[in-house]
């Protein structure tokens, strides 16, 4: 295709790795004994096309691959095998300050980076006086650098390394530089130059927010392959959650780090149990075993009746909904509570048979109300097996055949979105009336709303003081509004059912589309200094992130093109004319 | 041969680039200092005024059949060569291990960071080769021979263009050969010709000053400043030439062979 500018296909690059530097030079000339030196590869068998004038954000975590991939289209590394075309000249910005002399003004420091770029003379100065210009620092341009604060240093770094319009862009985490004011007028330029030069824009960034606001397409790589590619928001908030599932990854992690179990041909497996629709269950669940099916038909029992203490088998309290023991109809069980847990599951700890993976799970228990579990099995060897089963109300007991998931696969979303929280009280419905009490979607900046949160409370002794936040966040701005209520009392005593309503007299927000996240706390929550993510905070009662959507429309233009306008009592005072006269 | 020829081909896109950034870098050199790029120029002066001060004045040396002028005119002409080397080989050394971050930024094409930190070193020896014109001129021995000296530049140049690729390149990973190549310079002003002449050596000794590059460069200056007696064809500067070809041409292969294994993942 003629519009391409960079094409890849089946791109990968390898590392190897050295204990000391100078392997490297030993390795070079074959010197290098086997063994010192190991092989990394950071990226895998890549197809990624890119078109002329498209703004690209590349996300992913630490080791990922996208420095890896920014350095190959640059070509300061070649790739160890695969195809790479770049068109076009590329000009990359991947720290701050390279090339930046301290004794230079700054000027000359933007006189000297032209000069890398082979300009000179009359242009140099005039490109030179723009970036000084763009950066907002002329009246220091003949200082020199090292008098410089960060901000400014790098302000007139990005401006002189946009003063010249590349064909191809790279910027590495240099977005967050300078102030908001200053990163909204760097984000302007850049859609400038792509949109008016067609320069291709490629970023990398930690700060998914940033990613999105200003590239078009977002690429998401984990370890060195391409896990998604398309619109910004959608893959950030694949992600965000992909990030959730490591804290809780790392939560489980903590438990298998127990030692390893001492009889010879076991290791310890994990079996988790949680709701698939990843809501409360409807009620208690009341579990009598657990038990993997071998394919020689073996058994191991799950021990779910013991406490695990560290390094032993047992059920994971930590970060999950098991209850205390009980006896339903003489068999002893143990409760998967409706509330307390962030995430509806249970985990149980087992020494088990390793020379054979487990061909199905069993699980008897006893049901308040139907429901849907998936089972997870873990592995010593890092191995995940899926399986799942539906448990009428009452008695039951289900087979499942396990199934192996492939590394790295994310779970299908949800399809509400991330629900947080110990569950303890849940939010059953939310409806947003309009100024004549209609349950609508299209609203009126000035105008009367009325938000309405139909709650249930889970768990029968609740009796606490909580909070409500409900924020608004307008499409394409990572920050948005929030509606923050006082300490309320809910005594599950005085009903299972509440609604929790807010109303608004003349609705803030500007135009535009809002969708509407909502969080229940523990009274005091956010004035507390918060030591754990709110997704497993167990002050989190309950939070639901961007499950609805609202539009505003604005007749007046005061609300357009903002994202809440407020309006606070005014007054005006007039002063002595001779203190008129001092102002001058 | 393809290696020569990109090394060629980038160069000469580049050439621009690298006369302007070379005289940025000379400028950063200096920037701050009071006197600023003043110190170019009396840097080499102050430099060899010590010289003359310690061999003219305090020990009083000279050689059979040579004034005091003529005696400072040869030990400049070995002397001026010797420093445009040493300045040049210390500062390309380290160049490319000191401006990774040029490297990772793509402000500049790796190959030239040797390049350039070769033309910044040479800057004193350029001054310094005007200054030994003067002198020449004084002691009555200049002669359209001089006009040899580029070439001997051009050679001079190249033979450490092709040094620099080598030894920058190795730093990257093996830092440690600064201090060798500095040490090595050091020693260099003692088994080179300067304040004595190659046939002053015993035989059996000479071949060291043969394997010396700097005999080579001495020689060819003198030829073009001092010995101006003989056919002019003597002051064609053939083995500098040669010599510069071969390590250009070696310098070039090593660097395009091993870039890619030792800048990996620098």
């Amino acid at each position: 295709m003629s519009d391409s500018v960079i094409q890849v296909k089946g791109l990968s690059k390898v590392y190897r790795l050295y204990r000391e530097p100078h392997h490297r030079l030993l390795d070079v000339m074959g010197l290098l004994r086997g063994g010192q030196a190991l092989t990394f590869p950071a990226l895998h068998d890549l197809d990624l096309e890119v078109k002329r004038g498209e703004r690209i954000a590349i996300i992913g975590r630490n080791g990922a691959g996208k420095s890896t991939l920014l350095k190959l289209i640059t070509k300061v590394i070649r790739p160890t095998g695969g195809r790479l075309e770049v068109r076009g000249k590329v000009h990359a910005l991947l720290q701050i300050g390279a090339g930046f002399h301290p004794d230079f003004t700054g000027r000359e420091n933007a006189l000297s980076y032209l000069a890398q770029l082979g300009i000179t003379g009359e242009k140099a100065a005039g490109l030179a006086r723009g970036a000084i210009e763009f950066a907002e620092i002329e009246n220091y341009a003949d200082q020199p650098m090292r008098t410089y604060s960060t901000g400014m240093g790098a302000r007139l770094m990005f401006a002189i390394s946009t003063a010249v319009v590349p064909d191809i862009l790279i910027l590495d985490e240099v977005l967050g530089v300078g102030d908001s004011y200053f990163a909204r007028k760097s984000f302007d330029r850049i859609r400038e130059m792509c949109a008016q030069e067609g320069t291709t824009t490629l970023l990398v960034s930690h700060d998914v927010y940033a990613a999105v606001r200003l590239a078009s397409r977002v690429i998401w790589l984990d370890r060195g392959r391409i896990v998604r590619d398309g619109d910004g928001n959608e893959v950030a908030r694949a992600y965000e959650e992909s990030i959730r599932l490591q804290e809780e990854e790392r939560l489980r992690a903590k438990a298998m780090r127990s030692p390893a179990p001492i009889v010879p041909g076991k290791g310890r497996i994990l079996i988790e149990a949680r709701t698939a629709d990843g809501h409360p269950p409807k009620g208690v669940l009341e579990i009598a075993h657990f038990r993997l099916d071998l394919p020689d038909g073996g058994r191991e029992e799950a021990p779910i009746l013991e406490e695990s203490v560290a390094g032993s088998p047992g059920i994971m309290v930590e970060g999950s909904a098991w209850g205390e023991l009980a006896t339903v109809d003489q068999r002893r069980v143990r409760v998967f509570r409706n509330h307390g847990s962030p995430l509806y599951r249970v985990a149980v700890a087992l020494d088990a048979r390793v020379d054979v993976e487990p061909s199905s799970i069993s699980c008897a228990l006893h049901a308040e109300a139907p429901c849907d579990l998936e089972f997870r099995v873990f592995s010593p060897d890092g191995r995940v097996l899926l399986g799942r089963g539906h448990f009428d109300k009452g008695w039951s007991e289900v087979h499942s055949d396990l199934v192996p998931v492939s590394e790295g696969l994310v779970p299908a979303e949800k399809a509400q979105g991330p629900v947080f929280g110990v569950g303890s009280i849940t939010i059953e419905k939310t409806r947003v009336l309009n100024e004549k009490g209609e349950d609508a979607r299209i609203f009126h900046h000035g105008r009367r709303a009325r938000f309405e949160f139909d709650l249930a409370v889970v768990d029968p002794a609740f009796d606490d003081s909580i909070q409500v936040a409900v924020s608004l966040y307008r499409e394409e701005v990572p920050f948005g509004v929030r509606i923050f209520g006082p300490e309320i009392r809910i005594s599950a005593a005085s009903g299972r059912k509440a609604t929790l309503s807010v109303t608004l007299d003349a609705l803030p927000l500007g135009e535009g589309v809002f969708s509407i996240s909502a969080q229940l706390v523990r009274a005091g929550y956010y004035e507390k200094e918060q030591s754990k993510f709110f997704s497993i905070n167990s002050d989190v009662i309950f939070a639901m992130s961007r499950y609805m959507e609202i539009r505003v429309l604005a007749d007046a233009s005061i609300a357009q093109g903002a994202l809440c306008v407020l309006r606070g009592d005014w007054d005006v005072r007039y002063g002595d004319a001779p203190a008129l006269e001092e102002n001058r | 041969m393809k290696s020569i020829r990109d090394a060629l081909r980038i160069l000469a896109a580049n050439r621009s680039i690298l006369l302007a950034t070379t005289r940025v870098e000379i400028e950063k050199r200096h920037a701050s200092s009071l006197l600023g790029r003043t110190w170019v120029v009396l840097y080499p002066i102050l430099l060899l005024s010590a010289y003359v001060f310690t061999f003219a004045f305090v020990l009083g040396a000279r050689l059979e059949g040579m004034g005091r002028l003529g005696y400072l005119l040869f030990v400049f002409c070995g002397l001026v060569p010797y420093l445009g080397l040493s300045e040049a080989i210390n500062s390309s050394c380290l160049s490319i291990r000191q401006n990774m971050q040029l490297v990772r930024n793509v402000l500049f094409p790796v190959e030239l960071l040797p390049v350039r930190a070769v033309l910044v070193g040479l800057a004193s020896q350029i001054v310094a080769t005007e200054l030994l014109l003067v002198l020449s001129a004084a002691d009555l021995r200049l002669s359209p021979r001089a006009f040899f000296l580029p070439l001997v530049l051009v050679g001079q140049i190249l033979f450490l263009w092709g040094l620099a690729w080598i030894l920058s390149l190795i730093a990257v990973v093996l830092p440690d050969i600064a201090y060798f190549v500095n040490l090595s310079l050091t020693f260099l002003i003692f088994i080179s010709p300067i304040g004595f002449r190659a046939d002053m050596v015993p035989e059996s000794l000479r071949f060291v000053l043969y394997l010396n590059p700097l005999t080579y460069l001495i020689d060819a200056y003198r030829k073009c400043l001092f010995d101006t007696t003989g056919p002019w064809t003597n002051a064609i500067p053939w083995p500098t030439l040669l010599m510069g070809i071969v390590f250009f041409a070696a310098g070039a292969m090593f660097f395009e062979r091993l870039r890619d294994a030792l800048l990996a993942d620098e």
